[in-house]
């Protein structure tokens, strides 16, 4: 109970400074929304293309890629194109096939799912179109060749037997059931979320030092309040201020950029487990820092660092196998995974338990480094 | 005499040291139900390492405190309960309210539902805070921080309140309202362990005193008892008119003077007890024909005494 007091004195004084309001509840919701429209191809859908060989099949590619809000990435394969959004790397993607037949016969690979269907609707009737005016403009080469009525109707039939027609066909790949395409703010706001709730919590460790420097910890202890229940009752603050700071960007870009976080049981275990890493964090940095704002801009600088070095700053593509070991060292890049894994492929708390382990471990030690430190600034001086 | 009351705090050989400094050199003291107790000394003295360890603060290297029969220590949260302890520099969160404050620490102490509310709102009135209860502490003067500071122990009504050096830096006016405020709690039953370096709000307030330098308790009694153990020397300033030298001889001459000395229109003597020879020193200055213009009687103070203790001064 009065851990909880003790606590909920840290999340009041949070929430009187308008200066952590700001870096709380806005700026990283701001960051969101202009990184995804920056670096998230804005509100355009994913496409990848296989185009096929022949004239017909490249004047069809050619037109599709000109056409506005719609920038497709070249594919080598169909198979390779159907990993590609069995995998999330393509919300679809459109196989031209080489010219032959009468018919071209185009495929549109999608993915299961109202928004899916949507793409696929969009890409039929690109295709559509596109396809009409090929015709049309193949038709009137024809004529310009053989310009009389009867020479034209002939033109016309061997037209119609040597150029293809359009069709477009669905194919459908399904990885899992509960696969769903990746939006555009998707991957960007879970690194957000471990970048700001580490840097967040670090940063607010100097609320520790300001109490122990205006001797309110110490004046606790003269109540009879024991040093482990002032202990907990910091460090459940500081969780509490990491949980705020997860939730708010969880929450806030769930409502307003529809950003999918994944199911909520192994969404909101991965947030708990970071929270707690990042409480740790923030209570050892209390500790160990005797000036709350040096221990301010040392936290802010050690959560960048570690979310540059965890991987929270740049797409997971640009690390290098090396980088990737390396990330791996610290927690940014386990929550990471574990996002990647429960919103890229809806995977449950089960496919999950390695990050989860590796979250909790880190939890522990930090949490029990930081405790100690902490007990020491406490009982000595 | 009667049989003496129960102590509510006992102090038996405290000790502190750090490193090679002795902070507290074996310090026994007790205080009884209703009594002020002052810690006199300077600073440095040991005045707060010692009331810390009686708060339960700091560990001891040696001795022992009880406080309501209960053992003080770190871990003692029994005896914790049964005081209010108000450190030397104000203990407050300046970003939460004065009100805020009362019921973060009320809740610590153990109190909540209507009885925090209602001690919350006679702490605030009884620290002349209720019209700024809900401005945070960040925006007070420094007496009404004091204030609150003290308040904030008394918000469990404690049966000992430790105030360390509680008017540091206040306002003459927010000074004389706390050691009044100090005063009634005593009067209440309240027993208080008060630390000063102003030898004026150890004689107005203490019942007892201990005079504390370089960690050890060097004398204790009442004021009267401790400026006894100066000899009972009083000085007198007598102004007079006309010429003063045969006044001066005369009075030397006086089995009850010790010293006299002539000044710019006024004889100091220094005699073994003021009131009692005040008239036959009168007379014979009036023999002598000089004119008498005022008389001032200054007995010995606690400066006195700890200059006359520790070859020091009270304040540097
Ligand atoms: N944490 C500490 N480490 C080392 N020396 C200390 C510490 N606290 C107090 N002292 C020393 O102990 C002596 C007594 O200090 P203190 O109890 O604060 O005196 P006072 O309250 O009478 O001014 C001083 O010499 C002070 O420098
Ligand atoms: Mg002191």
């Amino acid at each position: 109970m009065k851990a909880l007091t003790i606590a909920n004195v840290t999340l009041r004084r949070m929430v009187r400074d308008p200066l952590s309001l700001f870096f709380v509840f806005v700026f990283p919701l701001l960051l969101v929304l202009v990184i995804g429209a920056t670096f998230g191809d804005g509100f355009q859908p994913r496409i990848g293309i296989v185009e096929g060989n022949g004239p017909t099949a490249e004047a069809l590619a050619a037109r599709l890629r000109a056409l506005d809000g719609f920038t497709p990435r070249t594919v080598g394969s169909a198979n390779e194109a159907a990993d590609g959004v069995a995998r999330g790397a393509y919300e679809a993607a459109i196989v031209i096939p080489n010219d032959g037949g009468n018919m071209l016969a185009v495929q549109v690979v999608v993915r299961q799912g109202s928004s899916a269907r949507q793409i696929r609707t969009v890409i039929e009737g690109a295709v559509a179109t596109e396809a009409a005016s090929l015709r049309a403009a193949d038709v009137l080469v024809a004529e310009g060749l053989r310009p009389n009525l009867r020479t034209a109707l002939a033109t016309v039939d061997r037209v119609e037997e040597r150029v293809a027609g359009f069709s477009v066909v669905e194919r459908s790949v399904d990885d899992s059931p509960n696969e769903r395409p990746i939006g555009a703010f998707d991957l960007g706001a879970a690194q957000q979320l471990v970048l700001f709730t580490f840097l967040t919590s670090l940063s607010g460790g100097a609320a520790l030092i300001q109490s122990r420097q205006w001797g309110v910890s110490r004046r606790m202890l003269a109540t009879p309040t024991s040093a482990a229940t002032v202990i907990t009752g910091e460090a459940l603050g500081r969780f509490g201020v990491a949980i705020v700071q997860a939730l708010t960007i969880a929450v806030g870009s769930s409502l307003f950029f529809g950003v999918y976080w994944g199911p909520l049981l192994p969404a909101g275990i991965i947030i708990g487990l970071f929270a707690a890493v990042s409480a740790g964090a923030s209570m050892l940095l209390g500790s160990l820092v005797d000036n709350d704002q040096q221990a301010g801009s040392l936290g802010v600088f050690l959560g960048l660092a570690a979310a540059a070095l965890g991987g929270a700053m740049v797409p997971p593509e640009i690390f290098s196998p090396t980088m990737r070991n390396i990330s791996h060292l610290l927690p940014h890049a386990w929550a990471l995974d574990a996002f990647t894994e429960i919103v890229r492929r809806g995977g449950g708390v089960g496919d999950i338990l390695i990050e989860l382990g590796m979250l909790a471990l880190f939890a522990v030690v930090i949490l029990v480094a930081a405790a100690t430190a902490f007990r020491k600034t406490l009982t000595t001086s | 005499m009667e049989e003496a009351a129960t102590p509510l705090l006992v102090c038996s050989d405290i000790r502190k040291t750090y490193g090679d400094l002795v902070a507290v050199d074996d310090v026994s003291f007790h205080i009884l139900p209703g009594e002020t107790y002052g810690l006199l000394g300077p600073n440095g003295a040991g005045k707060t390492t010692t009331i810390n360890i009686i708060a339960g603060i700091l560990d001891a290297d040696g001795g022992e405190v009880r406080v309501a029969g209960q053992p003080m220590n770190p871990r003692a949260t029994r005896a914790k309960a049964a005081v209010g302890y108000v450190p030397q520099d104000i203990a407050l969160y300046p970003d939460l309210t004065a009100s805020e404050n009362l019921v973060f620490f009320g809740r610590l102490v153990g109190l909540s539902g209507t009885t925090l509310k209602e001690r919350t709102r006679e702490i605030l009135e009884l620290t002349g805070l209720t019209s700024r209860a809900e401005d945070r502490t960040a925006t007070f003067s420094g007496g009404m921080k004091r204030r609150l500071n003290i308040g904030i122990g008394l918000i469990h009504s404690p049966q000992l309140l430790i105030l360390d050096e509680p008017t540091v830096g206040v306002d003459p006016q927010s000074r004389n309202a706390i050691l009044e405020s100090v005063d009634a709690m005593a009067n209440n039953g309240m027993a208080v362990l008060y630390t000063t370096h102003y030898m004026e709000e150890a004689e107005r307030l203490c019942d007892r005193i201990g005079i504390i330098d370089d960690g050890k308790i060097v004398a204790e009694g009442t004021q009267r008892e401790l400026v006894e153990k100066l000899g009972g020397h009083d000085k007198l300033h007598i102004g007079i008119t006309g010429h003063g030298q045969p006044a001066v001889n005369a009075t030397a001459m006086l089995d009850c003077v010790i010293r006299v000395s002539l000044g710019d229109a006024a004889m100091e003597l220094i005699v073994s007890d003021a009131r009692s020879s005040l008239a036959e020193i009168v007379n014979t200055i009036v023999e002598t024909g000089a004119e008498i213009t005022g008389i001032e009687i200054e007995e010995p103070n606690l400066e006195a005494v700890f200059l006359h203790l520790t070859g020091k001064a009270l304040r540097d």
